[in-house]
């Protein structure tokens, strides 16, 4: 035990190094979340003193009312992913099929369209689909969208899956269907929180799309209620309040992580994220 | 009845396209969701994106096809060609850098003795995940604000005033700068990755290293390192993606300057489209960077080395 | 299934009804003027007027709802571009002089000019709308079509705002009279050590190099002032009247035929003079994209002695608790006189310029959607002379752009009263002399030039380059504009 101890001294000391570093961010936004826009200005790196408590109770105002479509969205979409991308991911591990590599190839190649180049047509798009200012038009290209790097991944992890389950499923009269959701679906559990945490964290902050396709703000997601704080011609005092907004909506991210941190790191840890 | 990999594989050889695709029929009937989606909302966009790549377009009404007119103009182009030789700077230091430190700090993590505390590490870097970028770039501009900036008040205060710079301001320092943000770069999947690359390696190839008195450096190269192949070839791959079409860390830290001397095709792309009002061209700028994409990815998967047999096999 | 159907069906039914009943709703997006609750947080009242206005002309339009579409206050050109693209904008959106360029053959925007010529029922004492403005604001949305697609209503009113402890500190007994003076002061003031004036080359504020454009279009209209004339090739009066201007038309020829170049001594005179000008800004903010707050910041703190702002940050500096200095606005802008250039001496126009947040253009299809004419009469509700102040006041940054400032406050009416006397800059400033491309490059070239990589002869000679670039661009799309 003592030895180990030793051993791992050095080594906490520089983990613990990077460890402050990394977290500074965190802490900063948390600190400046109790600023005014006055003490960001003056005193940008201080502690917040005196304590502005108004920035939370003017945030919550202004977000939640939209915590619960953000919710809805980025739930819906996660759903969808994790539906879609296991099942895609799933007939590319276990089958030979023409055309296999080709489908494959097709679809990886989409995380190399840059996405700025889509934002006109693919509102236009939503647009005569008749989706605008509704929650479709944020869930399906979500989905569409994600899907991509959960097929990448669930596909190595899929094929990892040893074939005598398969076959003794087969061997059950298991059909196809089947054999996805008794076998490869709870086998790939903790890749799937993976998947889905990855998921989150990229629609969750997401600003552009929802502001331009959601016009009706009852139906707004939480990164564009934070974004109305941010500063204009006729406000340069809700700097803090932004600060406030940010901390309220990163806190359900992190109760998710805190109950799926386990799981998600198992499933990074089951080595499936390699090519 | 679908064809299972392990079950007939000498049969399927035999059949003919058609026979072998409608015996798959099956398979493709579990894609149509997914295809389905992409069809509609990314290979529609897209491909219209790539049609309009031959088109001079204002984005409105006006639309006259030109041939290969914008790839001619884009390769006469002066910015344009100043942001290809900057994204591949960024490109082969983002790599670097995606691999060193999180390999690093996945290693640190990796030879602790005390398995909890490890947990704790990792907890450590994976929360700061939920900050949004935009507040990132908000604490790195002061971090190299010229006057009171964090840098150059330690630089000053360390007597090291020769090294004080105007970071984002000067031609010489402003890439470089913008590459350093997120210093060190052990927050996010990266390091994960790699440490499950590392803690997937069998014990017995590690003890029988140790036998043989191989020291923690050598462990490393040659044992450790070939193993985790195909954690980095994942991880260079989404860092060539993510810096061939990153630009909002530099629209919002340099917006392209000191002069032109940032600037990068997905910004000139993004001025193109969003504010010249020159979409066709923005779209020819997209057409190329997803054919220089796509080509790095491939050769990445096909010619660096990997420990890992699963894929395409 | 079967339920969403019904009440897909239910909804359908209500709208129709809703439809029937007339009520018809105008969807506004009004920017920095729409109308929004005070928060606990705030020192400074946010807007709030246009409630009452809306309440006002509802009651007189029982058919029509007026909607404010919330503040955007980030991505705009993202949200701009799309709406238009797909349709979808409000029925009155915000629009900016730098845009029109880019925008107007695209029609998406209506042509407001025959609306303008007519009489505003609201304000009859006028033979037109258009009369109601002053004119240099009013024109700044005219295309190179000669059509007018935006309007506008205020003007930003800038100045140059300095810490008295520290003047006092440097010795600096009064505000300086020259330019020469001025920059006397500022080597005074560094020479105590702090910096003398804070302001960036790069901040950026709805595509426009905010201070950028402001020195260098104030600058050029001093030292081109005997040259108008030789440029428009016709006569250009001191203050600002329609038709004598220099709009993008005017000088795409002029830049042709060679009457106006950036090899021109005065364009030469105007990057010398803001290069020695920059040795007292904060360091790199030549070149530093800087945050809309940094400049503001530095001021604030006491570690610049004077920054330049505009009129909407007055409200805020004067609510700034840790502002622990005392501090004033200089009457006037310094002079170039003779002793910095040969071609200075005389005043500075009005400093800052047109449009603000008061800038609204009406998309062409709110003619298919049948809010056109709403879209219009609410606009010129809006506009009526002590409507438009009333609005504006409330606000508090921005000066009414009207003829008549009747009720205006005086911290505001004091640069309707500037612009009046003073006029405004003749020649098109540089965010919409030509295309977006040209500003870019114009303002990257400018940087490069400050940060001394570059000398004066090779930075004129790039600019003239890219704007002889940009002129023959347009002058190769609308070949109508060619002179005779």
């Amino acid at each position: 035990m003592n030895r180990a101890i030793r051993h791992d001294l050095p080594i906490h000391f520089l983990l613990i190094i990077l460890g402050i570093v990394t977290f500074y961010p965190f802490v900063f936004t948390f600190l400046t979340s109790f600023k005014s826009s006055y003490q960001i200005s003056h005193n940008f790196w201080g502690l917040p003193w005196p304590f502005q408590p108004s920035n939370y109770r003017d945030a919550w105002k202004g977000i939640s009312p939209y915590l619960l479509n953000s919710l809805i969205v980025t739930g819906g979409s996660v759903i969808g992913v994790l539906f879609v991308a296991s099942l895609a991911a799933f007939v590319f591990a276990r089958f030979t099929f023409p055309g296999r590599e080709f489908l494959f190839l097709a679809i990886i190649s989409l995380m190399m369209m840059p996405s700025i180049l889509l934002l006109v047509p693919q509102f236009l798009l939503i647009k005569h689909l008749r989706l605008l200012n509704t929650r479709w038009a944020l869930i399906l290209p979500y989905i569409a969208g994600g899907q991509v790097f959960g097929i990448f991944v669930l596909r190595s992890f899929m094929a990892s899956i040893p074939g005598e389950l398969f076959d003794a499923g087969a061997m059950d009269g298991l059909s196809t269907f089947q054999s996805y959701r008794h076998i490869a679906v709870p086998m790939s559990v903790p890749i799937l929180s993976t998947i889905a945490i990855m998921n989150i964290l990229g629609t969750w902050n997401d600003y552009v799309w929802p502001l331009v396709t959601i016009s009706k703000n009852q139906l707004w997601t939480i990164s564009v209620g934070v974004m109305s704080f941010s500063m204009s011609t006729s406000s340069f005092e809700t700097r803090g309040v932004m600060f406030a907004g940010y901390v309220i909506a990163s806190l359900p991210l992190i109760i998710l992580f805190f109950f799926t941190m386990k799981s998600f790191v198992k499933g990074i840890s089951s080595g499936a994220l390699k090519v | 009845m679908s064809s299972s990999l392990a079950e007939f594989p000498p049969l399927i050889k035999k059949d003919s396209v058609w026979r072998r695709i409608f015996r798959s029929r099956e398979c493709y009937l579990l894609l149509v969701p997914t295809f389905l989606l992409l069809g509609i909302f990314n290979y529609y966009p897209a491909v219209s994106a790539i049609y309009h790549s031959f088109f001079s377009w204002n984005g409105a009404n006006v639309q006259v096809f030109n041939g290969f007119q914008n790839f001619i103009d884009l390769f006469t182009d002066q910015d344009f060609l100043v942001s290809i030789v900057n994204v591949c700077k960024i490109t082969v230091i983002s790599i670097l850098i995606s691999i060193s430190f999180p390999i690093l700090a996945a290693l640190l993590i990796y030879r602790l003795k005390a398995d909890q505390a490890g947990y704790f590490y990792k907890v450590v870097y994976v929360i700061p995940m939920v900050v949004p970028t935009i507040v990132i770039f908000l604490i790195w501009k002061f971090i190299y604000s010229p006057m009171d900036g964090l840098l150059n008040t330690m630089l000053a205060a360390a007597g090291l005033k020769v090294f004080i710079h105007t970071w984002l301001g000067e031609y010489n320092t402003a890439l470089y700068s913008i590459l350093f943000i997120n210093f060190p770069w052990v927050s996010g999947f990266q390091t994960l990755i790699f440490l499950a690359g590392l803690q997937n390696i069998s014990i017995s190839v590690i003890e029988a290293a140790i036998l043989d008195g191989t020291g923690p450096v050598a462990r490393f190269l040659k044992i450790e390192l070939p193993l985790i192949s195909a954690q980095i070839k994942l991880v260079v791959i989404l860092a060539i993606i993510n810096s061939v079409q990153g630009f909002v860390n530099i629209l919002i830290m340099t917006n392209g300057g000191p002069g032109k001397s940032t600037m990068v095709p997905g910004l000139y792309l993004y001025r193109n489209a969003m504010q010249y009002g020159k979409m066709g061209y923005a779209c020819a700028i997209g057409t190329f960077l997803f054919v220089v994409i796509l080509t790095l990815t491939y050769l990445n998967l096909k010619y660096m080395k990997s420990n890992n047999d699963s894929m395409g096999a | 299934m079967k339920k969403a159907l019904a009440i897909l069906l239910a909804m359908l039914v209500a709208g129709a009804l809703f439809a029937q009943s007339g009520t018809k709703t105008l969807r506004v997006y009004m920017q920095g003027l729409t109308p929004r609750e005070k928060l606990e947080s705030e020192r400074v009242t946010p807007p709030s007027y246009l409630w009452t206005v809306a309440k006002a002309y509802q009651k007189l339009h029982p058919d029509i709802t007026i909607e404010f579409v919330p503040e955007i206050r980030s991505n705009y050109e993202e949200w701009f571009m799309t709406q238009m693209a797909g349709g979808t904008a409000p029925d009155v959106v915000w629009y900016q002089r730098g845009y029109i360029q880019r925008d107007y053959k695209k029609n998406w925007l209506a042509d407001l000019t025959g609306p303008l010529n007519e009489k505003n029922p609201y304000a009859p004492s006028y033979a037109r709308w258009y009369d109601i403005f002053q004119q240099p604001a009013i024109e700044s949305g005219r295309a190179p079509d000669g059509k007018i697609y935006m309007l506008t209503g205020d003007i930003v009113g800038t100045g140059i705002f300095y810490n008295k402890d520290l003047f006092k500190k440097a010795g600096i007994t009064k505000e300086p009279d020259t330019w020469a003076e001025f920059m006397a002061d500022c080597k005074k003031l560094k020479a105590i050590g702090v910096v003398p004036f804070s302001t960036s080359m790069s901040m950026e504020d709805g595509g426009v190099r905010l201070y950028g454009s402001w020195f260098t279009r104030e600058i050029q209209d001093v030292l081109y002032n005997n040259a108008m004339d030789r440029i428009k090739g016709s006569k250009v009066e001191r203050t600002w009247k329609p038709g004598e201007g220099l709009p993008t038309k005017v000088m795409v020829n002029a830049i042709v035929k060679g009457r106006y170049a950036a090899t021109d001594p005065q364009f030469k005179d105007m990057l010398r003079v803001l290069k020695d000008f920059s040795q007292y800004w904060p360091d790199g903010f030549w070149a530093i994209n800087t945050d809309s707050n940094q400049v503001y910041d530095y001021w604030a703190k006491g570690q610049a002695a004077m920054g330049w702002f505009g009129s909407w940050m007055t409200k805020t500096t004067m609510q700034d608790p840790l502002i622990n200095f005392k501090w004033g606005v200089f009457k006037k802008f310094p002079t170039i006189t003779k002793e910095t250039s040969q071609f200075g001496g005389s005043e500075f126009p009005m400093m800052g310029g047109v449009g603000g947040v008061f800038q609204y253009a009406v998309p062409e299809f709110t003619k298919d959607r049948g809010t056109y004419a709403a879209a219009i009469d609410w606009l010129r509700y809006v506009t009526n002379p002590p409507t438009i102040v009333a609005t504006l006041n409330d606000h508090g940054g921005f000066a009414p752009a009207v003829m008549d400032t009747k009720g205006a406050i005086d911290s505001l009416k004091v640069y309707t009263d500037m612009m009046a006397k003073n006029g405004t800059e003749r020649i098109e400033p540089f965010d919409s002399m030509l295309t977006r491309e040209f500003l870019d490059d114009f303002f990257s070239r400018v940087q490069v030039y400050l940060m001394g990589k570059t000398d004066l002869d090779s930075t004129a000679a790039g600019i003239q380059g890219s704007m002889m670039k940009a002129a023959k661009q347009l002058l190769q799309e609308n070949p109508d504009w060619a002179e005779k």
